[in-house]
């Protein structure tokens, strides 16, 4: 079964609204309990993005050396990691377990975006702009990262 | 198959633009740019929270 959920609106300070397809994927984070984090279906990132507040709250394990990635928004410095996440749907859950990097400046407004390697390897994931909608169909993966 | 929605419906987020929010039995009960901030707030939730970074910026590629 899909797992369809609706683009979040989020507000722009001019008062408009940008549609984006936000998810909750379910976590543990560093007091053993379970929590849903709310991250960016970002089909233009290679690899999962966690800031940094996030990845010390999931008390995630980095590789101690930092690197950079850049994108459109410039390079930012990261450490590597791995990211555990579950999503749920009505009558089903998926275990995720993929490559991540932590963001190591803190001030960066980015909220966690959730990447293709790793993750877009098992589902069959459509953006349904007109309906403003996210479908997640679960699928065999060829390749594991 | 029905949609699901992230946040409750009609719950307004204006107010948190740029900021983490902390949802706790379907009400905002916490909010500031620092997670770090919001730790006692998560804790105390029970069942689980949902949290959610509201970015300011319309570009978040990486």
């Amino acid at each position: 079964m899909p797992i369809i959920y609706r683009y979040i609106h989020v507000p722009r300070k001019d008062g408009t609204l940008r549609h984006a397809p936000f998810i909750p994927v379910i976590v543990r984070n560093k007091f053993e309990q379970v929590m849903k984090v709310v991250g960016l279906v970002d089909s233009g990132a290679d690899t999962t993005v966690v800031p940094r507040d996030l990845a010390d709250l999931l008390g995630m394990k980095e590789n101690a050396a930092s690197t950079e990635t850049g994108g459109i928004g410039g390079k930012v410095k990261v450490k590597r990691s791995r990211l555990r996440f579950m999503l749920e749907g009505n009558r089903e859950r998926y275990s995720l377990d993929v490559p991540a990097l932590i963001l190591q400046d803190n001030d960066n407004d980015v909220p966690l975006l959730l990447g293709r390697h790793g993750f877009f390897e098992h589902f069959h994931i459509t953006f349904k702009q007109d309906e403003q909608k996210v479908v997640l169909k679960r699928i065999n993966p060829k390749e594991i990262y | 198959m029905a949609a699901q929605d992230v946040f409750p419906k009609g719950m307004d987020l204006s107010a948190y633009v740029g900021e983490w929010i902390v949802i706790c039995r379907d009400k905002i009960v916490a909010h500031d740019k620092s997670l770090a901030k919001l730790e006692e707030e998560i804790k105390q939730c029970r069942p689980a929270p949902t949290i959610a970074k509201l970015p300011k910026k319309d570009t978040l590629i990486f």
